[in-house]
């Protein structure tokens, strides 16, 4: 009975602020994303090395900028979005 | 790994080898091959065809991407909104996807490590248990309402 009313029922926290407005725990947060996204620009530029691509010398160069900076304007770009649309 | 792949990628820009070459009596990656020109089959299971890495088959790619969009999508609605939308169906099933597949990836990575890095080869088993283990522990957590 007290189980059936508290499914359905959004979680509270208990005290009065949340964990997810606490601003170091966003920095975390952001950090962890930003490493996200550079895991996943990387694991592109393995796949794209797979197929036997982007071995040469300008090539693999412009892969590996784009994974830095490709990662951080995805993650700017996420945020962004989020902070937006919230 | 990232030196051996460099070296293959050296030679292939020199014209000494070619990727789809038979190479004589070695595979493309160096090992040595027996009396009737095959790999040993734990050089097979462990190194298949072209790649050093064990071929990470589900491409958890896309479905990090449909995972970001969905979170995203999600931004700004209240709890009731919310639950509607991770109740459907599709929804439900990129998500039960992407953690499935996530944790496979773990694994997967974790058990390159083990192998091209812990040498003992009795510490080496039983890390590739344990990692195996720990794969499905946390598979089974992430399902299980506590």
């Amino acid at each position: 009975m007290a189980l059936d009313r508290r499914i359905g029922q959004p979680r509270r926290l208990h005290g009065s602020r949340c964990l997810c407005q606490f601003d170091p725990w966003k920095t975390i947060l952001f950090g962890f994303t930003w490493a996200l996204f550079h895991h996943l620009l990387g694991g592109i530029r393995h796949i794209i090395w797979d197929t036997g691509h982007g071995f040469a010398y300008p090539q693999r160069e412009w892969l590996a900028q784009a994974t830095l900076i490709g990662g951080i304007v995805l993650t700017v770009g996420v945020w962004g979005i989020a902070y937006l649309v919230s | 790994m990232r030196h051996c792949r460099e070296a293959i990628a050296g030679k292939i820009l020199a014209g000494k080898i070619w990727r789809n070459d038979n190479h004589g009596d070695r595979s493309r990656t160096g090992y040595p091959r027996d009396e009737q020109g095959a790999l040993s089959r734990l050089c097979q299971i462990r190194h298949r065809g072209r790649m050093e890495h064990a071929r990470h088959l589900p491409r958890v790619v896309p479905l990090s991407i449909a995972f970001i969009a969905i979170v995203l999508s999600l931004a700004g609605k209240d709890y009731a909104a919310a639950r509607a939308e991770l109740g459907h169906p599709v929804v439900a099933i990129i998500m039960l996807l992407f953690i499935l597949s996530g944790i496979f990836h773990m694994k997967l990575g974790m058990q390159s490590i083990i192998d091209d890095y812990v040498h003992d080869a009795h510490l080496k088993e039983w890390s590739l248990i344990a990692n195996l283990f720990f794969s499905v522990c946390i598979g089974w957590l992430a399902f299980s309402r506590p």
